[in-house]
């Protein structure tokens, strides 16, 4: 919005803010990993030999994310960005939002947290799961042990794979079907 | 899996348990005796657990399961949910014993707590003959790798439910298969304790 360009939305036809769409992507980025993804992936690294001793970046993580800011704005619109990340902030699923009074019975919960995602960290997972046991639903809550940051939820697969499969399966068809299912 | 082929105090806790109770285990494991008692009881089980790789196998068996340590395990719980919860070989590897037991009590009618007995005679005679400290079949554990922070005794558990007020409703001893009868302090190498605490 910082970007004159946004016009208040009013954009399409003309210039469009891809500076601003680019910076916010940028931020947003840094929040989808971790600090050791981060240090794996960039650490101190340059992307020439030397400091240039100007503005430009001289470190691998800086063109990294601004890679991802360009690379962003050519397929996503400002304003969809904008009310999507508008709705996010909306999203409440504290106190009885998660469960309203009457819907207790016959409903099944997993939980999944990724152990080093700071954008949704585990202590809020935790707290949903404390929540719908103090309301007696069934609850299952898993902590994956990812390095990934946030980003791990789209590469910790297997992991969620057989989570959400054995968990479905048991919901739909009882303990019964656990055909895998040896000692 | 027969029966007679599972481990000696889950089928003793399988025992105790009624039809269809509600139960909590507290370091459920991989899940196997909440398995059972879901499955021949229809008991309706929950468990906890710390270990990523048992949440996994509790998962594929179709049991409801916190992936957390047991001492911060039951916050959020409701007073009185459970009929029974279980602490089976779990308890001594707790941090805060009289905490969770509290915390026991609270969400469950009934505490089931299995323990290695630390005053089983091969236990004694290893310490008292080579002076070294044990390594059993019920205490597996070198001291540099064990995960039992507390070292108790068949008698230790009998005061310490004595001076907390703790019915005592049951005692199982065993000794690997084999129920063990005459002097259980000497000669178990597990407990298994029913416990309640109608008096608080």
């Amino acid at each position: 919005m910082a970007d004159t360009a946004w016009n208040g939305g009013d954009y399409y036809g003309k210039a469009k803010p891809e500076r601003g769409l680019a910076v916010a992507r940028m931020i947003g980025h840094i929040t989808y990993m971790s600090d050791s993804s981060m240090e794996d992936k960039f650490s101190r690294r340059l992307k020439d030999d030397n400091f240039s001793f100007t503005f430009k970046g001289d470190f691998e993580v800086e063109g990294y994310l601004r890679y991802r800011g360009d690379s962003f704005v050519k397929r996503f619109d400002a304003n969809s960005y904008l009310y999507i990340t508008k709705a996010m902030d909306y999203f409440d699923l504290s106190g009885d939002n998660i469960l309203p009074p009457g819907s207790e019975s016959g409903v099944r919960f997993l939980v999944i947290a990724f152990k080093s995602d700071w954008l949704y960290p585990s202590y809020q997972s935790q707290e949903i799961v404390r929540y719908l046991k103090s309301k007696g639903a069934d609850a299952t809550y898993c902590e994956v042990s990812s390095t990934y940051g946030h980003d791990a939820f789209l590469l910790e697969v297997e992991e969620e794979t057989h989570l959400i499969k054995h968990f479905l399966n048991k919901t739909f068809y009882g303990y019964d079907v656990v055909r895998s299912y040896e000692i | 899996m027969r029966f007679d082929e599972l481990r000696s105090d889950y089928r003793v806790i399988y025992g105790i348990v009624n039809s269809a109770s509600r139960v909590l285990d507290l370091g459920c494991g991989d899940g196997e005796l909440l398995f059972i008692l879901a499955k021949d009881k229809n008991a309706k089980v929950q468990g906890v657990e710390i270990d990523e790789g048992s949440i996994y196998k509790c998962v594929a068996k179709g049991l409801s399961v916190f992936h957390s340590d047991i001492d911060n395990g039951l916050r959020g719980y409701p007073d009185r949910s459970f009929d029974y919860v279980i602490l089976n070989q779990s308890l001594q590897q707790t941090k805060k014993v009289d905490f969770v037991l509290d915390e026991a009590f609270r969400v469950g009618e009934r505490v089931i707590v299995g323990f290695p007995n630390f005053a089983h005679l091969p236990v004694r005679l290893g310490l008292f003959f080579r002076g070294e400290a044990p390594v059993t079949k019920s205490l597996p554990y070198h001291w540099y790798d064990s995960p039992n922070i507390h070292c108790l005794s068949i008698k230790d558990f009998r005061n310490y439910c004595r001076d907390k007020n703790i019915d005592v409703l049951e005692e199982h001893y065993l000794a690997g298969e084999k129920v063990v009868r005459f002097w259980p302090n000497l000669f178990a190498a597990n407990a298994i304790f029913v416990l309640s605490r109608n008096g608080k």
